[in-house]
């Protein structure tokens, strides 16, 4: 035999079956790994930390992010509002005005202008349906009857986003039980009824949507109750040390208050900026109208707002 | 050379074998309506009777890019205080399940940076943990607890094999 006819046959066969190993292996290790897709994803944690914080003498806990990095809140500090329930307004110390830069609101007739005080009758006819800003108005007893007011229309967990708003049931106080806000526009035929809606949504909702579901909402009490008068309060800006400033800003809140009127204008029904009287001159919410979370009312807030609700009444 | 000959076809055959055992997807039925996976679904999901379902509205806000699912039925929490939820979605051939199933990841992405952290704490690790799955023509996004998701992948495996 010749060297270069040489062919060692058994090393050829160790080639290919070594060859042949290493394939099965990457073959079971493909399959193992996921091989087979199945469309599974989860979203990224995100990594936030939570305490709880407790309304006074609320039922259910409402937990906030931990404020690890607390900054001080350096703005200006609103003067305290005087009204008590049989004081007239007058009496009260108006606001330095904002200059905030933010959206203005065009002229427009569904706007609730000021009007004579219509002092504490006026705010007793009234329901409050909307979110956590709107439950605060019970935890800190701001109504009459306390925290057993039944004024105060919100669900169960404490929030309430637009795009569930129809179908999402409040705890209607009258009773206790759980049902939309048309069943219970249905059943209390309210004389008026301020919504005050939108800040849990605006992080992702666009204006369609926003506007979209917002009068479905204000369409299915019109129709539950036609005579009940409708006031769509402006949302509530936030203070400068709200931990979510990124999704939730004062811009993007004046921005949907311009949406929010465009409701108002579509079904009829009345504007109530009371946002106007909130903002401090660097455009943020006044230190001391918050409970500390950048978001919520304590009790100097909510007097500044039914301050504002009774001198911007609905008098059509 | 024969020796070498076949060594070569084991080989192959054998590999072969491996990659369609790996690569074959579990098939699965095609023609069960939305409406009859929901009586099979709901009884394992904790807070079913917190659950309602929302107009179509919810779902072109949320769910763009699916108005060619052949069926859709979302089911959310709308009282309580529990945040299950979930939705089926039935493939057609104008849209299909992977993208369907991107368009549900999409939103759980959305709900979860939407989420505030200051309401239902306890209920959060659902929608951090939400899930996404393919059953051939039918998705399934499901924001339940672990329990929950497990007995609802095992039932619509079931009633779709």
């Amino acid at each position: 035999m010749k060297d270069n006819e040489y062919f060692d046959q058994s090393l050829f066969n160790k080639l290919v079956c070594a060859a042949a190993a290493v394939a099965l292996i990457c073959v079971i290790i493909f399959v193992i790994v996921g091989a087979v897709s199945d469309g599974s994803g989860k979203p990224e944690e995100t990594g936030d930390d939570f305490e709880t914080y407790v309304f006074p003498d609320a039922d259910e806990p409402v937990s906030l992010p931990v404020e690890t990095t607390a900054e001080p809140v350096e703005t200006t500090a609103a003067p305290e509002t005087t009204v008590a329930p049989d004081q007239s307004a007058a009496e009260t110390t108006a606001p330095a005005e904002a200059d905030s830069g933010l959206t203005a609101l065009p002229a427009s007739s569904a706007i609730l202008t000021e009007t004579p005080d219509l002092g504490q009758t006026y705010i007793d006819s009234i329901i409050f349906l909307g979110d956590s800003t709107t439950y605060g108005m019970s935890a800190y007893g701001v109504l009459t009857g306390g925290k057993e007011t039944k004024q105060v229309w919100t669900p169960q967990n404490g929030t309430l986003t637009l795009d569930q708003a129809v179908k999402k049931k409040i705890v209607f106080p009258n009773t206790g039980l759980e049902i939309t806000p048309a069943e219970a526009a249905e059943q209390a035929l309210p004389e008026y009824l301020v919504i005050t809606l939108g800040v849990n949504g605006i992080s992702f909702m666009n204006e369609e949507q926003f506007i979209t579901e917002y009068t479905k909402l204000v369409k299915s009490i019109q129709t539950a109750s036609p005579n009940t008068r409708i006031i769509l309060q402006s949302i509530f800006p936030v203070g400068s040390n709200y931990k979510n400033l990124n999704a939730i800003n004062n811009e993007a809140i004046t921005r949907a208050n311009t949406w929010v009127l465009k409701v108002a204008e579509n079904c009829g029904v009345k504007y109530l900026d009371t946002i106007s009287v909130l903002l401090d001159s660097d455009g943020w919410l006044y230190s001391n109208y918050q409970n500390g979370d950048g978001m919520h009312f304590n009790a100097e807030g909510y007097k500044a707002v039914l301050n504002y609700i009774r001198t911007h009444g609905y008098t059509d | 050379m024969k020796q070498r000959i076949s060594t070569l076809v084991i080989a192959v055959i054998l590999l072969s074998s491996l990659l369609l055992a790996g690569c074959t997807k579990q098939t699965f039925r095609n023609d069960v309506p939305l409406l009859e996976l929901q009586p099979i679904i709901e009884p394992l999901v904790t807070h079913a009777d917190h659950l309602d379902t929302l107009d179509d509205d919810y779902r072109r806000f949320n769910f763009p890019g699916t108005e060619d699912a052949s069926e859709v039925l979302i089911r959310q929490s709308v009282s309580g205080t529990s945040l299950d939820e979930y939705g089926l979605f039935r493939a057609s051939e104008l849209l299909g399940a992977d993208e369907i199933a991107d368009i549900c990841s999409a939103y759980l992405k959305q709900r979860n940076d939407a989420w505030l952290g200051l309401y239902m704490l306890e209920e959060y690790p659902k929608l951090r943990d939400a899930e996404v799955k393919i059953f051939g023509e039918y998705v399934l996004y499901m924001i339940l607890s672990e329990e929950d998701k497990a007995e609802v992948i095992s039932a619509v495996e079931a009633a779709l094999k």
